[in-house]
């Protein structure tokens, strides 16, 4: 089909019959700008071939130019097989069809719109339109370029036809694809979309309840294998009870433990024997040691006796010199004592001088005071009587100052009410005549001239006797509150016992003036240094005049005068005593220290002599005492008896030596006492811990016993078998469901697999008219396409899902998309315009010049028309330019 | 003399394979014990020995240790001389002992020490117990010193292998197959195989009572022995005494013809209810004969007591009218014959040729047998 001409008029904008002049084969392209109409003769062509003229759809109401009363009328010519063909279609109003063929009307109405349809091969659909075949796959509205073509089913089937008419058909793909679903369906159940184990499915089942068995057989097993070691230790504990318990090693083990003992009792009582020699021997040594001292005592006593006697002589000789040094010692000591208690009589006698003085000179000095004392008991005294006297009168007066707050409240009040009962009251008026004069009478007020006042309270005018008028205000509260007042200020001044308020504020202001002067007298007091009452500091300004007096007549009694000195003279006085005195204090140290080294040397000299006399009586003692003892004349006898006793213990010490020395040859040393108490010490041991091992043995015995018994009652033996069991039976369901899971993956990716080759093959033919245009755009891609046609993706250097590349490019993949078709379709000899109304409309300048040569190469087998606001940017795209014209008469 | 062989009840074995099934197999091992008393009593034999494998285990839990014994006491005529065998050997406060400390009654006789047994006046019992799971020297070998009169019977009573059929390192629990010579045994009374055996004319294995397993005995079965005197060879009846029986047949299968005879002859076993059946089934099945197989071992499955294939050696052969069920051309189509090339491509592992063979009766029962559904 190749368009060569159309014209519309009564269709959208077009009101005035136009035409669109200049098609040809090749590429056509109507450059307009906006609201051009170019969209609406894209509709009008849609309409003019698909639907019948008597339609009055929403897209035939759409299509037709509003409140135009004029039919919307579409006359499409083109060329189809070799013939010219005309189709003029009338919608909405006067409907009507015409197809003519090389000028000759062969079709009316409904049979011109059938007759079309056959002739170019689209059927009738649903509906009052026809399914447009693959002119809807070829034919792109405005805004629809961007989308992968879609083919309706009519054009999936022209489509496919022209597919099948070269490659056959893709036969059971929809089967597989169910059978694939299912599988899908199932393995899901175990697997996740990324081949990841699902939860609670059978393969996730299978694998817990693998490992769970696993697990219990593991702990299972463990526990047998203690009871297996439980039995080989039982066995081995056993056999170390038996060993133990084994009469012979026992019996043995005693035997020697006897013999050991018995060598060592044996060693033990050797070692007595010769503590006994040894002390024997000891005793001996003693003996002798006796025998020498003894000796040596007897000459020691006599060279002490003539010592002594030499001593005695000497002692004697010296004692008569001593004790004349004694006595004159002690008479130099007495005479410095006697001077000493001269001096101490006559420190006495100048200390009472000086303490009379002391207190003449006190009597002195407050006899200067009392004036002074005199002088402040009168004002104290004045002060006193004059406080009394205010005090009295301040007491007279009763009234306080609330009370004159009370009263001058009252007064404002009062003043206030009676100022606003004026205001409201009625005022009386009255201009007496001189002839009237003391004839009117208001109360006892008699008015002269003019009188006015406001009557505030009942009034009665009398005119002389001619009339008496009773004037009544009209009732107010104000008045009764005023009278209120008036009773409480009353009942206040009689309560106070005045006449009125001016009194009660004469009567404060006398006691404010009264009060003042009782602060001024007070003042008065406290700097007299006397509290508020000043009776106790009179009293005590009285009893300190009489006080001086009497310290004055005591002093002067005292020291004998009759009246006291001037202070000076005695003053000088006391100076002269006080020096007195000082010299007699140095001269008593002096004696003192002299006493003092008296009583040392007295002291030295006695001892002296009472020690000779002592020493003298100690030796004399002595001497007395040795002679008893030793008598001089048996002194020598002693000496030799004393010596044959020394021979003698020397001997037997020697004899008690050898007989020592002969034991301790013959017995056991301390080692070898030692190495038997080991040995003893060892075999005990031994014996102990035979003991100890068999107690601790049985005892291990008793508890790998119970342990055992413990697990035999837990049937640990059926449990392993149980859990070998158990294991190896989850261990085959695990295998059965992963050899299931592996079964229907290999079905599943062997169908995949078979369906990708079929319609690999059967997209062939399509990817075989696409590829030049493929290449124009993105050289060396590929595209992927899936089931109805849809773009997948394509491949470049990798593959990339169609729906994540730019705009730009999936438009430009879905226009390269639809010429391929168009070429494909031109190819089985169903030539189909293109027809692309406003795309490209997001391709760079680089891309859209690769569009033009794609388009180009696309007009070469068939028509293409373009439908374009961009002027400027579809200029380079070359090929023929089509040109409305209006006509201005139809 | 006459007394009953038996061995091997293995009390208290675990069955988990079985699932909800496991207890009655369990009840029948010890109503096996109940039809050896009955048996005993019925054929006159006071003394029923048992060599070795009372327990499945040597630590049974307290109710299935004493579950025997009070079947046992029930036949109070009865002489039970038990054995401690590999799988219950009489360790020190072991099974045994835990048995011993229960006081069974005096017709119960444990026999944990190798010494001389008088069963009456003119019989010895030589028991062998044995006290490890494995014993490395011969546990009988006492036997050929042990003193009985010389008129009386010897009766050996053990448990063990004659030969080492594993030959894989040293053997455990060996008896000299010479022994009855060696020891003048009138007859051995042996266990350990679980399958009724006769080693010699005088020594024999009694098989188990009630089987446990597939591949041994089918039947649960005891022996009746009976000598006459002092040198006088025995008299051995087999005495049936199980409850289920373990059958395993092989079947070969070519084109699925077969199918229906196979399951005819299985059905006629009998007493299929207490059958436990494993059947090993080798050859090649068109896929629609295998689906019609599964839906026969469906029905069968729910006529035993319980039903084991093995079809690892089973392989499918599709054949273009299965290949056509799937689809005639198209995408299905290549797919099966797809997965038909890689089960018969040799060079594949076997896994995965054995995997593309459940893949293509996979796709064979989702497509062709829905298809024919829909169709129906």
């Amino acid at each position: 089909m190749l368009i060569k001409g159309l014209s519309v008029e009564g269709i959208g904008r077009f009101t005035k019959l136009t035409q669109v002049e200049g098609f040809s084969n090749g590429v056509n392209v109507l450059a307009a700008g906006n609201e051009a109409g170019k969209s609406t003769l894209f509709r009008a062509i849609r309409a003019c071939l698909f639907f019948r003229h008597d339609s009055k759809g929403q897209e035939i109401r759409d299509l037709a130019t509003e409140n135009s009363q004029l039919p919307a009328s579409v006359e499409l010519s083109f060329e189809h097989s070799g013939r010219n063909y005309a189709i003029r279609k009338s919608f909405l109003r006067s409907p009507a069809a015409v197809l003519s063929e090389n000028g000759s009307e062969i079709a009316r109405s409904k049979q011109a719109d059938e007759a079309l349809w056959d002739l170019i091969g689209v059927g009738p659909g649903t509906g009052r339109t026809v399914d447009d075949g693959a002119f809807g796959v070829l034919w792109v509205g405005q805004g629809s370029s961007f989308t992968v073509p879609t083919p309706s089913p009519a054009a999936s089937s022209t489509l496919n036809s022209a597919i099948e008419s070269e490659v056959g058909a893709l036969i059971g793909g929809e089967r597989a694809r169910k059978t694939v679903e299912d599988i899908n369906a199932e393995l899901r159940r175990s697997l996740t979309d990324t081949d990841r184990l699902r939860n609670d499915g059978p393969l996730y089942r299978a694998t817990s309840e693998l490992e769970q068995c696993r697990e219990v057989e593991a702990q299972t097993k463990q526990k047998l294998s203690a009871l297996e070691h439980q039995f080989i230790e039982l066995a081995k504990l056993r056999d170390n009870h038996r060993e133990l318990t084994n009469p012979t090693y026992s019996n043995q083990l005693a035997g020697e433990l006897a013999q050991a003992r018995a060598d060592l009792e044996a060693g033990r009582i050797a070692v007595q024997e010769i503590l006994r020699l040894e002390a024997e021997e000891k005793s001996a040594r003693r003996a002798l040691d006796v025998a020498i001292d003894r000796l040596r005592q007897h000459r020691e006593v006599a060279a002490r006796i003539d010592s002594s006697r030499r001593l005695g002589k000497n002692l004697s000789e010296s004692l008569p010199e001593q004790i004349e040094r004694e006595q004159h010692a002690r008479f130099a000591l007495e005479h410095t004592q006697q001077q000493l208690a001269e001096i101490e009589l006559q420190l006495r006698s100048m200390s009472t001088d000086e303490h009379k003085l002391g207190k003449l000179l006190n009597a002195a000095v407050r006899s200067i005071a009392k004036g002074e004392h005199s002088r402040r008991l009168a004002a104290l005294e004045s002060a006193a009587a004059a406080l009394i006297q205010l005090e009295a009168e301040i007491a007279q007066i009763a009234i306080e100052k609330k009370h004159v707050d009370y009263l001058n409240d009252y007064e404002r009040k009062i003043t206030s009410l009676e100022a606003q009962l004026s205001a409201v009251a009625a005022q009386l008026d009255i201009e007496v005549s001189p002839s009237g004069e003391g004839k009117v009478t208001i109360g006892k007020l008699q008015p002269k001239g003019i009188y006015s006042s406001p009557i505030v309270t009942p009034t009665k005018i009398q005119i002389s006797d001619l009339a008496v008028v009773s004037v009544t205000p009209a009732p107010n509260a104000g008045l009764d509150e005023r009278n209120a007042i008036q009773e409480k200020e009353s009942s206040l001044l009689k309560l106070l016992k005045i006449g009125s308020p001016a009194e009660a504020r004469a009567l404060l202001s006398r006691r404010q003036e009264l009060e003042a002067t009782r602060a001024s007298v007070l003042t008065e007091l406290k700097t007299l240094g006397a509290p508020k009452d000043p009776t106790t500091s009179i009293s005590e300004a009285k009893n300190a005049l009489a006080e001086i007096d009497a310290t004055v007549q005591a002093a002067l009694h005292e020291t004998g005068r009759e009246q006291l000195p001037p202070i000076k003279d005695i003053e000088t006085d006391k100076l002269a005593l006080e020096q007195s005195r000082i010299k007699l204090e140095a001269r008593r140290a002096s004696l003192e220290q002299t006493r003092e080294t008296q009583i040392v040397a007295l002291g030295e000299a006695r001892d002296r002599r009472t020690g000779t006399e002592s020493q003298l009586l100690l030796v004399q003692k002595a001497i007395e005492d040795d002679v008893t003892r030793y008598p001089d004349s048996a002194r020598l006898a002693q000496d030799a008896l004393l010596v044959s006793e020394v021979a003698v213990a020397e001997s037997s010490l020697q004899n008690a030596a050898i007989v020592l020395e002969a034991r301790r040859s013959t017995a056991a040393d301390r080692a070898e006492i030692e190495r038997r108490e080991a040995r003893c010490q060892r075999l005990e041991q031994a014996i102990k811990n035979q003991n100890d091992e068999l107690i601790a043995l049985e005892r291990e015995i008793g508890r790998i016993s119970g342990q055992i018994q413990a697990a035999g009652g837990d049937g640990i033996g059926e449990q392993f078998n149980a859990a070998q069991e158990q294991c190896l039976l989850a261990a085959r369901e695990l295998e059965r469901v992963s050899e299931r899971i592996a079964s229907l993956k290999l079905l599943r990716d062997t169908i995949v697999g078979c369906l990708i080759e079929g319609r690999d093959r059967y997209f062939e033919p399509v990817r075989r008219h696409l590829r030049p245009y493929l290449n124009d755009l993105f050289p060396g891609s590929e595209l992927e396409i899936g089931d109805n046609f849809t773009i997948q993706g394509i491949r470049r250097d990798r593959s990339e899902a169609f729906n994540r590349l730019s705009d730009g490019t999936q438009e430009q993949i879905a226009v390269l998309v639809r010429l391929a078709m168009g070429s494909m379709l031109s190819e089985r000899g169903q030539t189909v315009p293109i027809i692309l109304d406003d795309a490209l409309v997001y391709s760079d300048d680089d891309r859209i010049r690769h569009m033009f040569d794609a388009l180009m190469r696309a007009g070469r087998s068939q028509q293409v028309i373009i439908l374009t606001c961009r002027m400027r940017t579809f200029a380079p795209l070359g090929g023929n330019t089509l040109r409305l014209h209006t006509l201005e008469t139809h | 003399m006459r007394f009953i062989h038996t061995a091997d009840w293995q009390i208290g074995k675990v069955f988990k394979q079985f699932g909800a099934k496991e207890d009655s197999l369990r009840q029948a091992r010890l109503l096996a014990i109940e039809r050896i008393g009955e048996l005993a009593k019925t054929h006159n034999a006071p003394h029923v020995l048992v060599a070795g494998d009372i327990y499945d285990s040597e630590a049974p839990n307290v109710v299935m240790l004493r579950a025997p014994i009070e079947r046992m006491k029930q036949f109070k005529d009865i002489h039970w001389h038990l054995l401690p065998g590999n799988h219950d050997p009489h360790r020190p406060e072991g099974l045994w002992d835990r048995i011993t400390e229960l006081a069974p009654p005096p017709n119960i006789h444990l026999h944990l020490t190798s010494r001389p047994f008088s069963l009456d006046d003119n019989a010895f019992l030589l028991p062998s117990p044995l006290i490890r799971k494995n014993e490395y020297s011969d546990p009988t070998e006492w036997m050929n010193n042990a003193e009985t009169p010389p008129s009386a019977i010897r009766i050996g009573l053990a448990h063990g292998g004659i030969v080492n059929f594993t030959n894989e390192g040293e053997a455990a629990n060996l008896i000299d197959a010479a022994r009855p010579a060696k020891a003048a045994l009138d007859y051995l009374a042996l266990g350990d195989w679980h399958r009724t055996c006769q080693i010699a004319p005088a020594v024999w294995y009694a098989g188990t009572p009630e089987p446990d397993r597939a591949g041994g005995q089918e039947r649960g079965t005891a022996l009746l022995i009976e000598i006459k005197g002092r040198g006088s060879p025995p008299l051995i009846t087999p005495l049936t005494t199980g409850t289920y029986r373990w059958v395993t047949r092989d079947e070969r299968l070519s084109d699925g013809a077969e199918l229906a005879d196979i399951d005819n002859r299985l059905r006629n076993e009998g007493d299929l209810p207490r059958l436990i059946l494993r059947l090993r089934l080798d050859g090649m099945l068109p896929l629609f004969a295998h689906a019609e197989m599964q839906r026969r071992l469906v029905d069968l499955e729910a006529a035993v007591f319980h039903l084991e294939v093995d079809q690892t050696a089973l392989t499918v052969r599709p054949t273009e009218a299965d290949l056509e069920s799937i689809d005639f051309d198209g995408v299905l189509r290549l797919s099966a014959d797809r997965l038909k090339a890689m089960v018969e491509d040799s060079s594949q592992a076997a896994q995965l040729r054995k995997r593309a063979q459940s893949a293509l009766v996979e796709l064979y029962l989702r497509t062709a047998i829905q298809s024919t559904r829909e169709a129906s």
